[in-house]
């Protein structure tokens, strides 16, 4: 109602825009908790249906990107409530042609028993290269928040990235 | 290698693998898909909110034409002392009344900063009225209800100047609004709305009571001792669960994995405003009880909750030339005949007529719901009312609401019955005069260490406060009693 009309529009084109451009981007980070193709394809759909008609309620586009990954997000978090538990990829039916299933079953498996945030936020970061500001943003979350999220994830995963230290010598 | 290559390798392993996932042609098109339904949904949707607000848009202004045209009498809350004469005062209209002028426009706009502000100022008109008293409330409190407004445009411009220069980006929109409400108020709406890293909106309701003239606060719409606070936010708690467990996509600050965010009570200062159908909403900005995405949210408060808290309205006035009957709006405009109203409404809408001795007219009530009192009557516990008023027209009153099924909706000669557990409502249409008036109420109410205190209204006495025990509430519900039962008959 406060919005003029055409600033509207252009929130939805901006959007669509963003959509149609890093599907795969929500797909996989969809893929990685459902290890179901269609679960997958299912959240990114229904997300983008999201994003899309509830385009008002963006209200900054500088920020689309991060907002549309809050989104899918949620539809991630839905679907994983919804299930009792984490599948793992042996309990899915063979995949059509798939052979590169993820080989390391220890990173996996620390991957999956982690809070679906603190894995977000790994996957955010090294798989996406998103800044924490806007995985922050995408967690509606505050950064320290994120941060704690990132270092409690490293640390499950046992591991030592270049850029970060946390403390250790 | 050390252990930690190790791990480095295989988290590599894992992103090539990560990174290979694509979707299927056939799923980027089902997206595709989706995202036009979700577009046509829209404009759907958009098409059907601008024909309800051009509506809305025209009967506000139509009401107040109206009622410049009849009589306005307005008796809201009984504050008045006990020796005022509750007799009729006819005061001027909102029309001529209340006028919104812009007290200040600033606007602005570069890539990043852009402003649309419009700060407005209420101006009364105030030879009209003929109370004194009143008249100086209306000064004083359209007076600090201006300055509270500029004091917020003030800061968010200010402010806004501050970071014209800056880098960030920044955007601030502040526009206001009448809002449509029941006669005996007058309610100015202020929306704010500011981005930076992400949007914030604020809503501000500022409500003169046109009886007093003095600005409605909300503990003046309840009795003393009464915890309305508490019941109101209980309230508010059982709708926004409700509403959580039929859509998945709302929450609020319920219930949550951090307690010490979670909603516990409104203020005597929350936001709020009467809406048109007289029922109280509460008005929360964002952030306050819920995520930023769920926007500003509003809840109407159910009458069950306070209905033993809630002071009488002394006279509701007609709404004369739209009704709301249920979800229906409908016309009153050329409308002599009560079978004409009857006719605008759905099949499985129910009605009675009730004839008062000292009216002239018949009263006619409206309800969807009804069901078997016991011995094959239809009763209700919730009509809209229309009558006849002093200029022949027919209009609508208002509405009758008990807040149980243990009390249907009754009449008795002279007046109908309105109740709850611990209230009781007699109110009459009287063919002298162009409202539905209420004339006795009582309640039985407690405090929150359980201490029970008593409340009687009376419009013949003139009285409205606190009474020693239950005798007026006993009283009344004796003659509920004794009253029949208002049965409906169903609309083919």
């Amino acid at each position: 109602m406060f919005f003029e009309k055409n600033r509207s529009d252009s929130k939805e084109k901006i959007i669509e825009a963003i959509l149609c451009d890093k599907y795969n981007n929500y797909y996989r980070l969809a893929y990685s908790y459902t290890y179901s193709e269609a679960d997958a394809a299912d959240i990114v759909q229904e997300g983008a249906y999201k994003a899309i008609k509830y385009s008002d309620s963006l209200k900054n586009s500088q920020y689309a990107e991060s907002w549309i990954y809050r989104i899918m997000l949620n539809e991630i978090y839905r679907f994983l409530g919804k299930r009792k538990e984490i599948p793992t990829e042996d309990e899915m039916m063979p995949q059509q042609g798939k052979e590169d299933q993820y080989e390391n079953i220890d990173l996996k498996r620390a991957l999956d028993n982690m809070d679906y945030k603190d894995k977000a936020v790994i996957e955010l970061r090294y798989f996406e290269d998103m800044t924490l500001e806007e995985i922050a943003r995408a967690l509606e979350e505050n950064l320290s928040t994120v941060k704690s999220r990132l270092y409690r994830g490293l640390r499950k995963l046992r591991l030592e990235m270049e850029d970060e230290s946390y403390g250790k010598k | 290698m050390g252990r930690n290559d190790l791990k480095r390798n295989d988290f590599e392993k894992y992103k090539d693998a990560y990174t290979e996932k694509s979707m299927s042609e056939l799923d980027v098109q089902k997206m595709k898909n989706r995202i036009e339904q979700a577009k046509q949904e829209k404009k759907a949707e958009q098409e059907k909110q601008a024909v309800a607000q051009k509506t809305n848009q025209r009967n506000t202004a139509r009401k107040w034409y109206a009622v410049a045209a009849a009589a306005a009498i307005i008796i809201a809350v009984p504050n008045l002392s006990p020796k005022a004469a509750y007799a009729m005062e006819k005061i001027p209209v909102l029309g001529n009344l209340f006028r919104i002028v812009t007290f200040r426009d600033y606007t602005y706009e570069d890539e990043k900063h852009s402003a649309d502000v419009h700060v407005p100022e209420i101006q009364v008109e105030t030879e009209q009225i003929t109370d004194l008293q009143v008249k100086e409330n209306v000064i004083k409190s359209s007076a600090q209800i201006n300055e509270k407004i500029k004091e917020l445009a003030e800061e968010k411009i200010a402010a806004f100047e501050k970071e014209k220069d800056g880098e960030g980006f920044h955007d601030l929109q502040i526009t206001s609004e009448v809002m449509g409400t029941t006669d005996g108020y007058f309610t100015l709406k202020l929306v704010c709305f500011e981005a930076m890293a992400s949007g914030y909106e604020e809503h501000h309701y500022f409500t003169i009571d046109l009886e007093t003239g003095k600005e409605l606060k909300l503990k003046d719409m309840f009795w003393e001792n009464t915890d309305y606070i508490h019941a109101i936010s209980e309230n508010i708690k059982e709708q926004m669960k409700a509403q959580m467990a039929e859509d998945e996509n709302k929450i609020y600050w319920i219930d949550s994995d951090m307690p010490e965010m979670d909603f516990q009570e409104i203020t005597e200062d929350t936001e709020f405003y009467i809406n048109e159908d007289g029922k109280l909403v509460i008005s929360f900005n964002e952030y306050e009880v819920a995520p930023g995405y769920m926007g500003c949210v509003e809840f109407v408060i159910n009458s069950e909750a306070v209905d033993n808290m809630k002071k009488p309205v002394a006279a509701t006035m007609a709404n004369v030339m739209q009704a709301q009957v249920g979800n229906k709006e409908i016309s009153l405009e050329n409308i002599t005949e009560y079978d004409q109203i009857l006719e605008k409404l759905p099949a499985g809408t129910w009605y009675a007529q009730v004839q008062l001795e000292t009216a002239k007219h018949p009263i006619l009530l409206v309800s969807e719901n009804v069901y078997d009192n016991g011995d094959g009557t239809m009763a209700s516990i919730y009509a809209d009312l229309f009558a006849y008023n002093e200029e022949g027209k027919i209009v609508k009153y208002g509405t009758l609401e008990s807040t149980g099924t243990a009390y249907p909706l009754a009449a008795s000669e002279n007046f109908l019955f309105q109740a709850g557990n611990h209230h009781v409502s007699k109110v009459y249409v009287g063919e002298d005069y162009s409202a539905m008036l209420t004339k006795e109420d009582a309640v039985e109410t407690f405090d929150k260490d359980g201490n029970a205190y008593y409340y009687y209204f009376s419009i013949d006495d003139g009285y409205a406060g606190a009474v020693e025990d239950e005798s007026r509430l006993y009283g009344l519900f004796d003659e509920m009693a004794a009253a029949e039962v208002i049965s409906f008959t169903e609309k083919k």
